[in-house]
């Protein structure tokens, strides 16, 4: 099959470009692993146990372990370098989706797919709900044309796959099939709370925060649900 | 005489052969597109069949659409026939992931391209596209309304499609992947229903008989969801969210009826549009410019935006 990469031309750092040449063999090597598909004949067993596992947990991608593989040498990085304002986006996302996504996001090869966002914003904390497990907090993000409201995940659930989408290297054609494609979602989430966690009691009401994550948005939708990947208060907006 | 004979047999053969190269390419000189999926019985599979047909009928072919009935041996058969017909394209919602490979396989060393949708076969580089229906987000979308409306807490029971069916597996771990993730919601039941509504609603009889402090049903598709719902209707039970998988028009007009919360579209029809215009496009330049396995990307229903659905199709 082929390749089901979107890359963006990305000049990088000589240290980037030796732990991608590293990650790269790592990946040819476990990458063929990965090729172990369930076998549905057995599907009785197999796809529907006790546990709740599907079929392909029999799979060799672990996607916690790859999560750890890729982390910093290559998420981070990405986030760094290929996130755009989010309030220039949100006004984009005002006139039209498809003409914001053309400009400032990426989006898988299929019909039905997200556009997908990778953003950093700041803007003062509207409302904070964390009785959900599923928390969240408003924000009215800082705009050219005035303040508009996201939604952040604060977790402990994230929900959605935008941090995985993201990935410029990580596709549905990186991997055998639509669970393990799933699990990496998730376990980039669970990643990204690692971080996040943290600065969640600073998230009150008021107070003013700074983040950097992924946003997918589909036609019709209004509500800008924002996984951060990294969440600080900010001071006073100053620049 | 008998050199005779032999030169008769061979010329009887020739012109057998001549004559029946036309029938095979058909009169028109239409090319044509097979396309083979379960019975119709389910509106699923018709709606895939539809589509498909619609498509290329459109795109000026030939169809002849056929149906498996879920029997590898039944779905060799029609491959043969495709093959016998020299089929341009074959368009298939396959009859099992390792049973197919072979038929597949079979077309393929015959010049015939297949184009799978809905259900993955366990090969790459057989099929020259796949497009299926992202079940496992389709069900973390399902699973989501499930546990707003149930306020994420409280017992509920799972009613599971049939096992051999790797689909069950996926969408049951993708509402388990979401669910778990809340302690107070607690599993009292899980049953396998086997994708039919009777099955369903016998099943649902028995959880509701054993379990009456049950607040919710998430069922693993739509037929099974409306068995749910029968049941807890004759038990006098309004009080529980249900909440399917598919898309299917009863399910839709259930939940304008406020009786099941939610259900998941897949878009098949638009799959199995899709797969022709990729058959198309691969007969004309020998590539469909796409990656072989295409995820296609449910939608999840719910009173909000059940009036736009009709055939498994979101109208705008």
């Amino acid at each position: 099959m082929s390749n089901g990469r979107q890359t963006r031309s990305s000049p990088s750092a000589a240290a980037v470009g030796a732990s991608r040449t590293i990650l790269l063999l790592v990946s040819l090597f476990l990458l063929p692993g990965c090729r172990v598909v369930p076998d549905a004949t057995q599907g009785g067993s197999a796809g529907v146990s006790d546990s709740g596992e599907a079929g392909a947990s029999r799979s060799a991608f672990d996607a916690p372990s790859w999560v750890t593989q890729v982390w910093s040498p290559k998420v981070l990085p990405h986030f760094d370098k290929d996130a755009v304002d989010l309030g220039k986006v949100l006004d984009a996302l005002q006139r039209s989706l498809d003409e914001a996504g053309k400009q400032y996001g990426r989006r898988a090869d299929t019909e039905g797919s997200p556009w997908n966002f990778t953003i950093r914003g700041a803007g003062r904390v509207v409302s904070v709900n964390t009785e959900s497990r599923a928390g969240t907090a408003v924000v009215a993000v800082d705009t050219a044309a005035g303040p508009q409201e996201v939604t952040l995940q604060l977790g402990p659930v994230v929900r959605g796959t935008a941090v995985r989408d993201s990935l410029p290297f990580f596709s549905f054609g990186t991997v055998t099939n639509q669970i393990e494609f799933a699990q990496a979602a998730r376990a980039l989430n669970d990643r990204a709370q690692v971080d996040v966690r943290p600065s969640i009691p600073a998230v009150k009401p008021g107070a003013r925060v700074e983040f950097v994550g992924a946003m997918n948005v589909r036609p019709g939708e209004t509500e800008r649900l924002v996984t951060p990947v990294s969440l600080k208060p900010a001071g006073e907006r100053g620049k | 005489m008998k050199p005779f004979g032999r030169m008769l047999t061979v010329l009887a053969a020739l012109i057998a052969g001549v004559a029946l190269a036309p029938t095979a390419a058909t009169a028109a000189g239409k090319k044509l597109i097979v396309i083979i999926t379960p019975p119709h019985d389910n509106p699923f599979f018709k709606a895939e069949a539809v589509g498909a047909e619609a498509k290329a009928k459109q795109l000026g072919y030939d169809t002849l659409v056929l149906v498996h009935g879920d029997d590898a041996n039944k779905q060799m058969e029609l491959f043969d026939t495709a093959i016998a017909r020299k089929a341009a394209a074959i368009i298939l919602d396959n009859a099992g992931a390792d049973a197919t490979v072979a038929a597949v396989q079979k077309a393929k060393d015959a010049g015939i391209p297949s184009f799978l949708v809905d259900r993955e076969i366990n090969a790459n580089g057989v099929a020259v596209a796949q497009i299926v229906s992202n079940n496992y987000q389709g069900a973390t979308l399902g699973a989501e309304e499930f546990v707003k409306r149930m306020g994420e807490k409280g017992p509920f029971a799972e009613l599971v499609g049939k096992e051999s069916d790797t689909n069950a597996g996926i969408r049951s771990k993708g509402y388990h992947d979401v669910i778990d993730q809340y302690p107070d919601l607690k599993m009292v039941a899980r049953q396998s229903a086997n994708w039919s509504q009777t099955e369903a609603y016998s099943k649902t009889e028995s959880i509701l008989q054993a379990n009456p402090e049950i607040k919710g049903i998430i069922s693993g598709n739509d037929t099974m969801a409306m068995g749910a719902m029968a049941a807890l209707q004759a038990a006098g039970r309004k009080d529980v969210i249900v909440v399917g998988f598919d898309g299917s028009n009863d399910v839709r007009d259930a939940i304008k009826a406020k009786k099941i919360a939610a259900t998941v579209l897949q878009p098949c029809y638009r799959e199995a549009q899709y797969a022709v215009e990729l058959a198309d496009k691969y007969i004309k330049t020998k590539s469909t410019g796409k990656d072989e396995k295409i995820s296609m990307d449910c939608v999840l229903i719910t009173e909000k935006n059940a009036g736009k659905l009709d055939t498994f199709t979101m109208k705008e």
